[in-house]
């Protein structure tokens, strides 16, 4: 047997997270929740009906970004685990989410900086090109941790849906349509490799050692 | 290498150590899975990592299955970050002759 590669070896838990396409499928329907519920609401009548809209919805989609997360973790209980291994992932160190909280933190302010400075209306029109790029660039980085090259693909997707709803001028309507048309994407390709996670690992007779 | 972890130092239960070593537990499956060893094998190496104090082998059941839960401890962590120490030691000394 040659010495293992050590290095190798520490990214496996990480890579093993995306292993069944359960990651890619959730984050896809809930980008198409927000963007579908934000295109509802702006169709929503501007009376009652648009206040209470906006008072729960807001909340809500907040609140399922960690519904999303809880329930891939079920999910992952129920078809993954029994197939491929149980594995409960260490917790990120503190330093790693000091250094996210920053990072989230220093783009709230640069977005805040950005609104009040600056016109709003040349900025609607930058708004989704923008995120598009920063989405894809998360993507590409995704690619080369995990060693999915499918996530090379989304970000194309990311990229082309971004410049193109750009270059319409849909103001921030656009960006609406980007999170539902690129969760859509999302979601398929989750789907497809979580049916051939499935089909490639069938459920593992009785386990012991 | 006389300064290397003899129990560790072996392909296979290295392979085993640093699996564990990135999570916090994992079962018999998974590592089974991503060493790609038999399963006898895989039961040996572990039966030796549990000797020398480094893996915690916890029987148990999810529902009807048994479940064998495997994970590193703090002396199995102290050996593999030891481990690594003296390899990369070992690395530096013969790349610098």
């Amino acid at each position: 047997m040659q010495h293992p590669n050590l290095d190798d070896l520490a990214r496996r838990p990480a890579r093993y997270w995306n292993v069944d396409g359960l990651p890619e499928l959730m984050m896809g329907l809930l980008w198409i929740a927000w963007g579908g519920a934000w295109l509802i609401g702006q169709r929503v009548p501007h009376d009652w009906r648009w206040t209470a809209y906006w008072l729960a919805v807001p909340p809500a989609l907040a609140a399922g970004g960690f519904a999303a997360v809880w329930a891939t973790r079920r999910v992952k209980e129920r078809l993954t685990f029994p197939r491929t291994g149980y594995v409960e992932w260490k917790e990120p160190s503190r330093g790693a989410r000091l250094s996210a909280a920053a990072v989230a933190i220093t783009a709230a302010v640069a977005l805040a900086v950005m609104v009040v400075t600056r016109d709003m209306r040349q900025m609607e029109h930058m708004a989704t090109p923008v995120l598009s790029v920063i989405l894809s660039l998360s993507f590409v980085v995704a690619s080369l941790k995990q060693r999915a090259p499918h996530y090379l693909a989304l970000a194309g997707v990311a990229v082309a849906l971004g410049l193109s709803l750009g270059a319409m001028k849909g103001g921030w309507e656009s960006m609406n349509w980007m999170f539902l048309v690129l969760g859509a994407a999302c979601a398929l390709v989750g789907g497809l490799r979580l049916a051939l996670f499935l089909r490639q690992h069938p459920r593992s007779p009785v386990e012991g050692i | 290498m006389t300064d290397l972890d003899r129990v560790i130092h072996e392909p296979a239960r290295l392979l085993i150590v640093a699996l564990l070593a990135g999570v916090k537990q994992a079962d018999f499956l998974w590592v089974l899975n991503q060493s790609e060893l038999t399963k006898g094998n895989l039961s040996s190496h572990l039966a030796k990592l549990e000797e020398a104090g480094y893996v915690e082998i916890e029987k148990t059941y999810k529902g009807k299955t048994p479940l064998t839960l495997l994970r590193l401890t703090r002396q199995g962590h102290a050996a593999f970050q030891g481990y690594r120490k003296s390899l990369t030691g070992l690395l530096g000394k013969s790349a610098h002759k």
